[in-house]
Order: C-alpha cells, then structure tokens, then sequence
C-alpha cells in the first residue's frame, strides 16, 4: 500500500476549503438535480403531496414537448453564429492591437470594457438602444449611415429579427474576453518563427494563416470551446430583453429550465432539463475537442 | 513549519465561516428578536411599487415607529418583477418575514401551504363593517379563514382625453351608457382619425406579460368568458371558450389595425407623449395621469364598453398577510398592530394620495371628494358597489395562469393563431392543477 507523503498530507489540508466549496456548491446540486429528476418534486410541496418516484416519465415529457425543441433550436442558432463570429472578431482585435504603439494600452482597455459590465446592465441599456420606433437610437444612426435607405427595425420585438438582437449584443459584450485571452496567445509566438517566414518570402496574409493560427491552435480550442458553452447558458439577456418572446423565438434551454422550474415551480421536470443540458453540453465539448485536436 | 501552521489555521477559519454562515438563517426560527433598545423588531416586506407608493410607505413606516415604543418595524421593499420568486425561496428557505404583501390571488397558494396565519381572531367588528365586502372576500381561503386585508380595492377603467375625444367627435359613455362593440370600433376609427393620435388605444404592453391576468379579464368577461373556472379546477372550457376566443380575436384585430401598438416599449403613450387617447390602466395612474405635466384635468375615466354581457372591470389589489415566521417569532400580536396600523383611517386616507386605489374602508372612502359623486374616481366606487367586477381566479395555480396568459396575449398580438395559444395556456394550467394536486379540500 502506497504511503501517502508527507507532501501529499498536506495538499490535501489545503485544498479542503476549496474542495469543501466545490462540493457544497457544485457536487451536491448536481447530485440533487440528478436525483430529483426522477422525482415529481414541486419547489413547494403541497401539504397532501408526498416525494414520490416517477421513473423516466419527466424526461419522457421532455424529449416530446415541442418547446424543448424549439429551445433546443435557438440555441444552437444562437451557438453557430455568435462562436464562429466572436471568435473571429476576437482574433482580430487581437491581432491589431498586438502592436508595440503608444495607443494599444487604450484601446486594449476600451475593447474590454463591455465585459465588466454585468450582463443585466447590458441588456437593459441595449433594451433602450433596440428602441423599435423611428426614434430609437440604432435606427436613426442606420438611417442616417445609409442616407435613408434603411426603415427603422423593430429589433427583439418581431419573431424575425429577436435572436439577431440577443446576438448583437452578445458578441458586444463577451468580444474582448475572448480578444485578451487571444493575445495572451499570440504574445507567446517567438518572433523567430516571423522573420523566418518573412525571410522565406511570406507577406503579412500568409505569415497570419502559416505562423498565427497554428500556433495559436490550443488557444483558439479554449476560445470555441468556452464560447460554446456559454452560448447554451444564454439566460440573462432573454430574461431581461425578451421574456422568451416574441413567439417563443428567443427562449432558450436555460430560460426554459427556469420557468419549469421557479415560475411553475417544477423542480423535478426542471431537473430532468437541467441533466439533458448539461448531456448535451458535454457532448458538443467533447465532439468539439475530438475534431480540434485531429487537424 | 510556521507556514504550515498559518496555512492550516486559515484553512481551519475558512471551513468554521462557512459553516457558520450555513447555519445563521435557521436561528431565527426560535426566538422573538428582539433590537438594542429592547423593542420587539418585526420585519415587513413589500413590493417596490411606482414612486409614490414607496414615498407613501416609507413616511407610514417612520410614523409608527416614531409613534409607539414596544414595536420596531423595518421593511425592505423588493422590485416588482421577481418578487413572487423571492417569497417563494423564503418560504423554501424558512426566511419569511412577519408580515408582507401579496396580490390577492397570490394569497390562495400561500395559505395552501401553511406559509400565511390566520387573522380573523384580530378583526374588530368594527373594521370588519367597515372594510368593502370585497376586501373581506379576497382574503378569505376555502377554509373560511381571513389570511389577508387590503388597504385598497383596485379600480381599473378606460382613462380618456377627454380634448381629443371631444375633438374626434366621440360620445364620452357612463355606467348606465356604455359603448357597445360598435360604438367601439367607431370611436376608435374617429379617434385614430385625429392628427396627433397614432394608436387611439394605449394598452400597457410595456408591463409585459404579467399584466394580462387583470387588465384583460373584464374585457373576456364581457364578451361571456373566463380565465379559468374555479369549481371545475380547470381552464379548459373557460378559457378557450368561444367567448374567451372571441376576446382575444378582437386584441389581435385592434394591433393589426394599428388601434394599440403591437410593439410598445413605451409608458407615456397616453398622458406623456399623447398619441394616445385612451389607456387601459389602473387606479396607480391617477397621480400621474392628473398632474400638470400629464393631462390635468383632461384625464377622465369612462366605462369599459359592453361587449354582450355587461360591462366588467378588474377587481382585487395587493393585501398584507401575516405568515407563519410570525408565529414562530411570536410576534402575532405586535404584527397585528402594525396591521391595524395600516389600516387605520389616516394611512387610509394617505394610500389614495399615492396610488389613486379605493381605500377599503367605507368611512374613509365618504371622506374623499374624488369619490363622491361626479367626482373624477367616482366611477371606480359605482363599479365596485354595482357588481360590476370580475373577480381574478382565486387559486394556487394563480401565478401559471398569469403566466400563460400573458404570454399567450403576448403571441396572438404578434399574430399568432388564437385557438392555438389558448389551447397551449390551457393545456399548461390543467397540467399544473394535475402536477400539484389543486382539486380543492
């Protein structure tokens, strides 16, 4: 039997706040959402109803009802949009700014500065920019850039053009959170491997696709793989922008597990979304980290 | 070595605060707290409201403070849109305050679970007499028992410009003569007619979804439907009814014909920017509706119209309970105080000054020259004292009525297909009853 060292003795010690955290915030809801799954809990029992145990029949309901479907659609819509366009956007900014010039620290800063904004100022600011009238802010600049040739939109009030409004300001918001992470990548590039290309001939394009990105390949995979996972969280700009609507359009996976869960209060159904999520969730990661690493 | 012990002792600080914090809340299950200088504290909670509202009880509550000296009471006042979550995970959490407010139809789900004390033993005769019947009705569970007494009763009409109707040549209705669906539609087109009107009707669906439940109802009534029936414990036959269809057709028809904003995000259609000359809003308004800045005294209320079966109007409005944390806390009699407190004559009389609401006692009501016949509110007493309110469904599942209900509304304004949305809402409320178990005692 191995004999746990003295070093090891104490790591543990250490770690126990941490891992006491991990457990009481993480392990023991997850176990609950897990179990309570299979359960008919209601978020406020009834004084005649007992706990009782229920089998599948709370996922049954939820692989045929068709507002799964339909959340499961927006977000994915949601995903293959914002990831490959925040992602490239970032990788832009970052790259600009990945210059040794007086001015970068600014705008460094500047192309940061959504992010620490918390989401729900976010979307109430971007609530009042969406202004669907004539007078709303983005429609009268669009009408002007455009000398009038573009009408005034009605944003995250029409079914059609909801989600574009939630992905606008999205990727405004989370844009430089990937962008830092990407020049943290990119200032670890040697910059031999540049002059060598430059000295083989290769202009700015090719010395971006042959020295850049592939070098910038487990960063990049960090950055889809994030941004993914975030994109089937979205919550917090549909609760505030939309409240799901219109028609439905813009509810989400999250939104739904939220109004099972605390509206209607049924915890055991929202449990069983809780646990097909994070399913789902795990599994585009995976897929996503099985194809990035095989290139 | 003396890092080790450092490290180790922090650890150890870290793990006690944790569990420490874990374990304050269920402390105050057992004892009466009691504040520094020995007065019994009761904690009050209560939805945030407009402005004014909060003006108003923010001085009420300094008032009686400053006027006793067993009692401190502190109230923390909560925002509107997530306050029935927050009272629910209180009352998962064992948190509940001695005393809060409910909208009147909340109060059924709460007292179906235990989370509400009964107050009846603390009527006097002498207020019960005196409070409006429905304000007793409201608060009274299946159980017979009173768990809630409003300080007001709502009053929900058309408030009108009475320039532009006067301008667009509309008849301006009273109770006795309404409009009928026709004279509806007429006066609509007249008033869409005018220069300065862009949608004649101003219907509120900036405050989303949640406002269906109560400013819609009188409309589905009087066409002959329901939201949902109580005896049945279902939805399905009242709220897809043909009446209710009927209803919502006619909400569908008003957006597409530009009569209300089908997208409207803004607030002041009505008394700010006035390109409307109607509004389906409340009693709250009043204040703001009769200001200078507003319409002065170009704000009047008139009559819902008679859509077959009579005219109807919203009734029912937030009301105080006293929960179970109060008699755990044993603080019944003191939380009782503060109730008679707030529904004293004089708080009476100052709720009107900032919310417009019927104050729910008759002697107070007698006193306010609004009230009083030919005085501007006096359509919102002649309503209540008619019968001609249409009470929401008193019922726990009340919150996924409200839900679906308006989110429903929401869609069929955007042009989704009526039956279906109905059938959707009415599929999702019978299956809660079913999930739940609410077929009544």
């Amino acid at each position: 039997m191995k004999h746990i060292t003295k070093q090891e003795k104490e790591a543990w010690i250490l770690s126990a706040p941490a891992i006491l955290i991990l457990i009481l915030f993480l392990v023991i809801p997850f176990v609950s959402a897990f179990m309570f799954s299979f359960t008919n809990r209601m978020l406020i029992m009834g004084p005649d109803m007992d706990l009782k145990f229920i089998g599948f029949s709370n996922y049954g309901k939820l692989l045929t009802d068709p507002e799964f479907y339909n959340a499961l659609k927006n977000n994915f819509v949601f995903a293959i949009v914002v990831v490959p366009v925040q992602t490239s956007l970032a990788l832009l900014l970052a790259v600009l700014i990945n210059h040794k010039m007086k001015g970068m620290n600014f705008f460094r800063t500047i192309f940061f500065s959504p992010v620490v904004i918390t989401m729900v100022v976010v979307a109430t600011i971007w609530a009042l920019l969406f202004n669907p009238t004539a007078s709303g802010y983005l429609n009268v600049m669009l009408s002007k850039m455009s000398f009038g040739l573009i009408k005034p939109l009605s944003w995250h009030h029409s079914a059609d053009s909801s989600m574009l409004s939630i992905i606008i300001l999205s990727i405004w918001q989370g844009v430089g959170f990937q962008m830092i992470i990407i020049l943290a990548g990119l200032q670890y590039i040697p910059k031999e491997l540049y002059e060598a290309a430059k000295i083989d001939g290769a202009n700015k394009i090719e010395q971006f696709f042959y020295v850049t990105i592939p070098n910038l390949k487990n960063t990049l995979m960090f950055v889809i793989i994030t941004t993914t996972i975030f994109a089937f969280k979205l919550f917090t700009q549909v609760m505030i922008l939309t409240e799901g609507g219109p028609q439905g359009s813009t509810k989400t996976l999250v939104f739904l597990l939220y109004k099972e869960g605390f509206t209607k209060m049924k915890v055991g159904y929202a449990s069983a979304i809780a646990v097909v999520f994070f399913v789902i969730v795990l599994g585009i990661s995976l897929i996503q980290r099985k194809i990035m690493k095989e290139d | 070595m003396l890092k080790r012990i450092i490290a180790v002792l922090i650890s150890t600080m870290m793990i006690f605060s944790l569990v420490a914090c874990g374990s304050g809340s269920n402390e105050q299950g057992a004892s009466t707290e009691v504040n520094e200088e020995g007065k019994v504290v009761v904690n009050m909670w209560r939805h945030e409201g407009t402005p004014k509202e909060s003006e108003y009880y923010n001085q009420l509550v300094e008032d009686f403070n400053s006027s006793q000296d067993s009692i401190e009471l502190k109230v923390t006042s909560l925002p509107d849109a997530t306050y029935m979550e927050q009272v629910n995970a209180a009352i998962l959490s064992n948190d509940l305050p001695d005393l809060l407010d409910l909208d009147g139809p909340q109060m059924a789900g709460f007292a179906n679970v235990g989370a509400l004390t009964p107050i009846d033993s603390f009527i006097s005769d002498t207020l019960k007499n005196d409070l409006l019947p429905s304000i007793i009705d409201q608060g009274t569970y299946e159980d017979g028992h009173i768990y809630a007494l409003g300080q007001f009763e709502s009053g929900l009409s058309f408030w009108a410009n009475k320039s532009l109707l006067e301008e667009a040549g509309v008849r301006i209705p009273t109770l006795d003569s309404p409009w009928d669906t026709a004279e509806f539609y007429e006066s609509l087109d007249k008033l869409k007619a005018l220069d300065s009107v862009q949608y004649p009707l101003d219907i509120k669906l900036n405050y989303g979804t949640g406002y269906w439940i109560y400013s819609y109802l009188p409309f589905v009534a009087s066409f002959g439907g329901d939201y949902f029936d109580s005896t049945d414990f279902s939805a399905n036959g009242a709220l897809n009814s043909d009446a209710s269809i009927k209803a919502f057709e006619m909400v569908q028809e008003m957006a597409e014909k530009g009569y209300i904003n089908g997208n409207q995000s803004t607030d002041d259609d009505f008394y700010g920017s006035k390109i409307s000359a109607l509004s389906l809003v409340g009693h709250w308004m009043y204040p703001t509706h009769t200001s200078e800045e507003g319409l002065g005294e170009d704000a009047i209320l008139i009559p819902f119209p008679d859509f077959g079966k009579g005219v109807k109007t919203g009734s029912g409005s937030w009301a105080w309970s006293m929960t179970s944390a109060a008699k755990e806390h044993n603080v019944e009699d003191e939380v009782w105080t503060v109730l008679e407190y707030l529904l004293s004559e004089s708080a009476l009389a100052g709720i009107f000054e900032a919310n417009g609401a019927i104050p729910s006692r008759v002697s107070v009501l007698d006193q306010i020259p609004e009230f009083q016949e030919n005085g501007i509110l006096y359509l919102y007493r002649e309503q209540l004292e008619k019968g001609h309110a249409k009470v929401r469904p008193v019922t726990p599942v009340f919150g996924v009525i409200q839900s679906e209900v308006g989110e429903a509304a929401m869609n069929i304004i955007k042009g989704s297909d009526v039956l279906e949305e109905l059938n959707k809402a009415v599929e999702e409320i019978d299956q809660t009853v079913e999930d739940n178990g609410y077929h009544g005692k």
